[in-house]
């Protein structure tokens, strides 16, 4: 098994299965730009810096990539946006314990940075999930969203949102 | 790092999957997100923008003044039929999203955007005296291209009259009315390849021989689709092969095809108890081709 190391901006080493990095267009393109794949290049000497990334968004995000080892690689931008993308079970709970705080907005970041669009699609999916029938405070709290409306903004607002149903 | 700090590329794709009335709460999280807002797509929503009208209140009274309108998820109900009430719907809707094609993109916008580029078939649907308007200018525009129309509406009898001839001409008013024999001879002469999805009025038999007698005078190809009443065309109590060729008669579809000078005349669902309401009716003047399909049906 081939082994690739990563390296987070806090200079944490994450020996990972090369097999799992094709998920990342990001790591697959320098994989590629650096010669790893060939049979002459010692992988293991070669580390890949990840200077965006943080140890522990790093661990998460190979966490879920372990997760989804083999399913399909979603390319190119999302086509069907007809289709109502749902979070599967395992993910929401792969996401909750971090979600309304900065870990899962970081991980949201590192996935588009990564170029992981399954992650990326799922995330943001999750994220839209926790808006669901809430109201503007409600999500401003959960979120910690400074309010910076006055209240005559606010209320104009909401004169124009108690229009709709 | 807090939500509304995220890369716009993130909050983009995030938006995607926020349906309209949660757009409308997140207006209220803070101005970053009104903006944000404004400026997304609203995502998998389909229908975005549809305008209902007239509406009917509770008492099923027609209430033509009032429009209903429905933006995604969200419905605006009692929109008075004025341009103040309908600038406000606009507003509102510039602050959910953008990125939305309805009616409400002027046609002259539309027409002016696909002007210079070459288009091979037109096909217009027609439902309104305005859009009938818009499809006469679309054929000046298009005057070079195959144009093809459906009528879903029944214009003044002038107006339908002056609409010119379409390769290929459907009229489906989908209401329970019917085509009187003069308008029918009128629209003949008008159009080449006519369907009438609404049945004509009075097609007995010798008024069927005066349809064919028109088309086969006809040194053009023609071609006409339309329904009859049973008990009108009433084939049990006329000589029918003393008026047309009988060319070949089958009880599957209850089909009868007849020759008459130039012309093919093919009836479906015919019935001589006068049991089936509705016959079918395609004539061609096109014989040629006609006969050879017909002379060896499969």
């Amino acid at each position: 098994m081939v082994l690739i190391t990563l390296v987070s901006s806090d200079e944490q080493n994450f020996p990972v299965e090369r097999e799992l990095l094709k998920q990342s267009g990001t790591i697959e393109t320098l994989i590629v730009n650096m010669n790893l794949d060939d049979e002459d290049t010692d992988a293991a000497a070669m580390p890949i810096p990840l200077p965006n990334v943080k140890g522990d968004v790093l661990e998460k995000v190979i966490q879920w990539m372990e997760h989804h080892k083999g399913d399909p690689v979603k390319e190119g931008d999302n086509e069907d946006n007809n289709a109502e993308i749902v979070v599967p079970q395992w993910d929401d709970d792969f996401f909750k314990p971090a979600m309304y705080g900065s870990k899962h907005l970081e991980l949201t970041v590192a996935a588009s940075y990564l170029d992981i669009k399954n992650l990326l699609t799922l995330s943001c999916k999750a994220i839209s999930n926790t808006f669901k029938g809430k109201t503007g405070p409600q999500i401003r709290e959960e979120w910690g969203v400074p309010n910076e409306f006055t209240p005559e903004e606010e209320e104009a607002i909401r004169k124009e949102n108690e229009w709709s149903e | 790092m807090n939500l509304s700090t995220l890369p716009k590329v993130i909050l983009r794709e995030m938006l995607q999957y926020v349906s309209i009335k949660d757009r409308l709460a997140l207006r209220l999280t803070c101005r970053a997100f009104a903006k944000l807002v404004a400026e997304t797509n609203a995502g998998y929503y389909d229908g975005i923008c549809a305008v209902d009208a007239p509406t009917f209140d509770h008492k099923k009274q027609p209430c033509e003044n009032l429009i209903s309108v429905h933006i995604g998820g969200a419905s605006f109900h009692g929109v008075t039929k004025k341009d103040e009430e309908i600038n406000r719907i606009l507003y509102l809707r510039n602050l959910l999203f953008r990125g939305i094609l309805d009616d409400s993109i002027p046609f002259a916008f539309v027409r002016k955007l696909v002007r210079k580029v070459k288009i091979r078939n037109v096909h217009l649907i027609v439902n309104s005296g305005l859009q009938l308007e818009h499809a006469h200018q679309l054929i000046t525009d298009y005057k070079e291209s195959t144009l093809t129309m459906e009528l879903l509406f029944r214009p003044k009898i002038g107006k339908l009259l002056m609409i010119p001839p379409m390769t290929e001409m459907k009229i489906a008013l989908h209401n329970q009315s019917t085509w009187s024999l003069d308008l029918f001879l009128k629209l003949l002469a008008a159009q080449p390849n006519l369907t009438l999805e609404e049945p004509v009025e009075d097609m007995t038999l010798p008024n069927l021989e005066r349809v064919v007698q028109l088309l086969s005078a006809i040194d053009h190809p023609r071609r006409v689709r339309f329904r009859v009443r049973n008990d009108t065309m009433s084939l049990s109590s006329h000589g029918i092969d003393a008026l047309f060729e009988i060319v070949f008669v089958t009880t599957r579809d209850a089909l009868l095809r007849l020759g008459y000078q130039r012309c093919l005349i093919e009836l479906k669902n015919i019935d001589w108890k006068d049991d089936e309401e509705y016959a079918d009716v395609y004539i061609t003047n096109c014989d040629a081709w006609w006969r050879n399909s017909w002379q060896n049906p499969e």
